[in-house]
């Protein structure tokens, strides 16, 4: 890299916090997908300030970055895609503010989404969404990919929880989009920002909403022989009035890695686990929890266990979130995909996952979000062996194709990034891309903030995180051979 | 901006009438019925369907036209006026239900759906749409999005645009495009519906939309607390909200609002305040809820209580959804200004508005930091001095600044001078909006981006964008 530049970022951010040396950027290559990629640098600025002072240094040098948290996102979203420097929120990581009485959080980017719910617990508030990496994801990550998680299914989103971000704009402004109260006037900025990926600017600072935690919770864990009786519950569960705190479903194969990894207790000749979590009033509570284990068991469910206690339950859940890391038990290597469907048409789809599965000689894990009909396939693999990486990525572009043709879409979470880029025109026209484009160009002209992403190249769905990997990048990339993957 | 063609007459060139056919409406008494803001359009488009719209918009845009997008029209009274509108597009007509996936907790409807007929196909299997616009009995879907005109049932539901899930679109230079998915789930390219949320009309036409409904709860009350102080009752609202009691809704309205809903005229009292919480659950959470929310009102002096049961409470609560200027207020005598703040500011925006408009019928969410003042026209008189402000009320621009709070003025007459007394009492230019920072260079760009042509309703977005 241009030695004048890297004397100018690190006059930004200082010496220390400019990392240059193939050592110090190596970790940066990564995310928690299938893509790799070395960036020229990777700069942690300090302040809003600073990263706005940076950005405009990579404009007067043409120079592309590449926004980036905690890099535990899963379509290459945080790495860079050709010539960039990666500009970390590591730095950016204070609790500004627990505003109690006004249920509110103000907060830096680079805070790990776990603590603003221990921030906010002496008040008995708590910060919704619980992605599974919610011990070391960070908040700018999940404004970035509007992250969800196991209790967004009766409480929204990301997006449904934040009031208004400040950002560094891609030509080095900072702005407030929303604010610390609602309906701020003009354009709602901040709800179109909330899973652009890090392509319309760089958020510094957060204002969150903070929700009641409810008075109490009850874990049911519904234990079926069959994945259709298991989806046939959750439809039916939903189709009664009921919207669980979480309903998640994991399979057989899923659930022998958890039980391999953490053992949590969880029967593993079972074909499906539903764990619900159903929240509220001490009072009443019961009644629902008795309707829902009424629902599994007419479905099927050949037992329906309730967590009788905090450790119990807290066990179950540590097993649910631990599945996709669990895989190390069964296979060398996973490709995650992230498909949605309408939950009415679960049980068809998970026929096509284990039949994209079957097509290309690879077990299929599931472990995924039931209620809000949002799948995770894990599709396992051995890179060590000739064509199963290739094979895996055919086998994630069959179930996307499934997704889309079910009336669903390609990414319920995860993003779109760089892995599934090229399976946009599955799901969107010309027309409805070029739209997005031209949004982009208001925030983002010249295509300089996190360059590459969520649009297409031109390559089929499937080819794209294969490129990445193998393409014009690997000269860089090749410092890494032999890296674990 | 610029326009390189303006209309000055009638009939426009063929484009617009090949496009539209019979359904161009061009008659002074036809044009009439469209008026926006008090201004006339030389035309009227009522597009029959999604490719109708498309046209009439790619038609309008070659011509250097300048569109207004309606619904039902019943928020055409928003501040300032356009300063020409050549044609109207109506949407009534796109008011198809595409697709109720009762199972999946979606339903996709056409953008001139009116929401009676939205909530009378959700309400046949239990459900909901949770956004309890005002003008429940006209409004449009499209029209509800595009004014994000939700109410009270964001404290347990969030923000209207968490309940558009996706959204086709026609735009100004008439392609279709769609954003989102029909699942309750997606982030695959940017959520360019959330945008149309709030956008009157400006960046696109919601031709469809996509909606995440909710279930009914199994039982309903609305627990009536009549306090003497707006300031206690709006304490008590914020303790429930972070409450594990998490209510539906809360709204606070004085005495004048309370009259206007039939359940409330028993408990309504000159110089009080109705608190009103609406919960929800089984029957034994219910009971809960409304035992807890009692000993609470009772407990910091309340001088009543009451609870309006399970069949009361649907008819009383479609009366107090209006009170956020909604149907009872005619735009011709009232003027209604929206005011946001930190919820722990809404008292200090309540005192405010009475301060300001002593004649105002003030209604509030206090959960959820949202004050509406409705103001009888009468009520705003002349200004003293029309260069100078009013003896002894600080220009609202300027403590609304200051405080961090935003004002909007949501409908009112089309004459400009009130707006002036309300923000300056000072001469025009006055500004409709107050905000303490508005991105307003972004504004301009995302206009210029989706609307390069400026054919809908430009200048009327805050910064006059």
């Amino acid at each position: 890299m241009d030695v004048r530049f890297a004397a100018a970022l690190e006059a930004i951010v200082g010496r220390r916090h400019a990392l240059t040396t193939p050592q110090e950027i190596r970790a940066y290559a990564y995310d928690g997908g299938v893509d790799r990629s070395l960036p020229l640098a990777v700069v942690l600025p300090g302040s809003t300030e600073e990263v706005a002072a940076v950005v405009r240094a990579c404009c007067e040098r043409d120079m592309r970055f590449v926004p980036r948290g905690a890099g535990t996102g899963l379509s290459g979203g945080a790495i860079a895609a050709g010539d960039a420097i990666v500009i970390s929120t590591a730095r950016l990581c204070r609790i500004l503010e627990i505003d109690a009485p006004n249920r509110i959080a103000l907060v830096e980017p680079g805070v790990v989404n776990a603590d603003v719910s221990a921030a906010a617990h002496p008040h008995g508030l708590r910060y919704v969404p619980d992605p599974s990496s919610m011990a070391a994801c960070t908040i700018g990550g999940n404004i970035a990919e509007n992250s969800g998680g196991l209790h967004c299914l009766a409480y929204g989103v990301t997006s449904a929880h934040v009031l208004g971000i400040r950002i560094v704009t891609p030509d080095g402004d900072i702005e407030w989009l929303g604010g610390k109260t609602v309906d701020t006037p003009g354009y709602d900025l901040a709800g179109v920002f909330i899973g652009s990926e890090g392509t319309l600017g760089i958020a510094t600072q957060a204002v969150l909403a903070l929700s009641p935690i409810p008075e109490t919770v009850q874990t049911l864990l519904g234990i079926f022989d069959s994945t259709d009786a298991a989806t046939a519950a959750v439809s039916a569960i939903i189709g009664r009035g009921i919207v669980p705190g979480a309903l998640e479903m994991m399979d057989a194969l899923a659930t022998s890695a958890v039980e391999a990894d953490v053992g949590a207790g969880l029967p593993t000749d079972a074909a499906a686990l539903l764990l619900i979590d159903i929240e509220g009033l001490r009072d009443g509570l019961e009644g629902t929890v008795d309707a829902v284990a009424s629902i599994c068991r007419e479905r099927g469910a050949r037992e329906v266990r309730i967590a009788q206690d905090g450790p119990q339950r807290d066990l179950l859940w540590k097993g649910r979130k631990s599945a996709f890391g669990a895989m190390g038990r069964i296979s060398p290597d996973y490709y995650v995909q992230d498909g949605v469907i309408p939950r009415s048409q679960l049980p068809a789809m998970l026929r096509d996952v284990a039949a994209a599965g079957t097509k290309h000689g690879l077990r299929i894990a599931n472990v995924f979000h039931a209620g809000d009909g949002n799948l995770h396939p894990l599709i396992l693999f051995d890179k060590q062996k000739e064509g199963e990486f290739d094979r895996a990525l055919a086998a994630g572009a069959d179930i996307l194709q499934a997704c889309v043709a079910r009336g669903g879409s390609i990414s319920g979470e995860h993003g779109i990034g760089l892995e599934k880029r090229d399976c946009m025109p599955l799901q969107f026209t010309p027309e409805d891309l070029s739209f997005m484009d031209r949004l982009k160009s208001a925030f983002n002209p010249d295509d300089r903030c996190n360059p590459g992403k969520i649009f297409p190249t031109g390559r089929r769905c499937g080819e794209s995180a294969r490129t990445a990997k193998s393409g014009t990048l690997d000269e860089r990339t090749a410092a890494l051979a032999g890296e674990p993957f | 901006m610029k326009r390189t063609k303006v209309l000055r007459s009638i009939p426009f060139d063929l484009s617009l009438r090949d496009a539209l056919g019979e359904r161009l409406r061009v008659l002074p008494d036809d044009c009439a019925r469209y008026r926006v803001s008090g201004v006339t359009p030389k035309s009227v488009a009522l597009p029959r369907d999604a490719k109708e719209t498309a046209l009439a918009l790619e038609a309008a845009t070659a011509e250097g036209a300048i569109v207004v997008v309606r619904g039902a029209g019943t928020k055409s009274h928003r501040l300032p006026p356009p300063r020409t509108v050549d044609v109207v597009v109506d949407t009534s007509s796109l008011d198809a239900v595409v697709e109720h996936a009762a199972e999946d907790l979606t339903i996709t409807v056409g953008g001139g759906t009116p929401l009676v007929k939205l909530e009378s196909v959700l309400r046949a299997r239990g459900q909901f749409w949770p956004c309890d616009a005002p003008f429940a009995a006209s409004a449009t879907v499209g029209g509800t999005i595009a004014s994000n005109a939700h109410g009270a049932l964001r404290l347990r539901y969030g923000a209207l645009r968490e309940h558009v899930l996706g959204a086709q679109i026609a735009t100004p230079d008439g392609a279709l495009v769609r954003t989102g998915a029909r699942v309750v789930k997606s982030v695959a390219g940017y959520d360019s519906h959330k945008l149309m949320t709030g956008s009157f009309g400006t960046l696109g036409v919601i031709v469809e939309a996509t909606l995440k409904v909710a279930p009914l709860a199994e039982t309903e009350n609305i627990v009536v607390g009549r306090f003497r102080s707006a300031v206690t009752a709006s304490a008590i609202a914020r303790a429930v909200a972070a409450s594990p009691l998490f209510p539906l809704a809360i709204v606070l309205v004085d005495d004048a609002c309370a009259r206007r809903v039939g359940a409330l005229l028993a408990h309504a009292s000159t110089g009080s305040w109705l608190l009103l919480v609406r919960c929800g659950g089984n029957r034994r959470s219910l009971a809960r809820q409304v035992s807890d929310l009692t000993k609470a009102c009772e407990a910091t002096g309340a001088d009543s209580v009451n609870v309006l049961d399970h069949a009361a409470t649907p008819r009383a609560w479609s009366d107090i959804r209006e009170l956020t200027g909604g149907a009872p207020y005619d735009a011709e005598r009232f003027i209604v200004v929206k005011t946001t703040s930190l919820p722990t500011d809404t008292p200090a925006a309540i005192a405010d508005s009475r301060n300001r408009w002593p004649a105002a019928e003030l209604s509030a969410q206090p959960g959820s930091g949202v004050v509406y003042a409705h103001i009888p026209v009468s009520d705003l008189g002349q200004p003293a001095d029309p260069n100078g402000e009013a003896p002894h009320v600080e220009p609202l621009t300027r403590a609304y600044r200051r405080a961090g709070w935003s004002a909007t003025i949501l409908s009112g007459p089309a004459a400009s001078s009130t707006a002036s007394q309300l923000f300056l009492h000072a001469a025009a230019p006055p500004p409709y909006v107050t905000a303490p920072s508005a991105p307003t260079r972004l504004f301009r760009a995302v206009k210029a981006a989706l609307d390069p042509a400026g054919t809908l309703d430009p200048g009327r977005q805050p910064g006059g964008v």
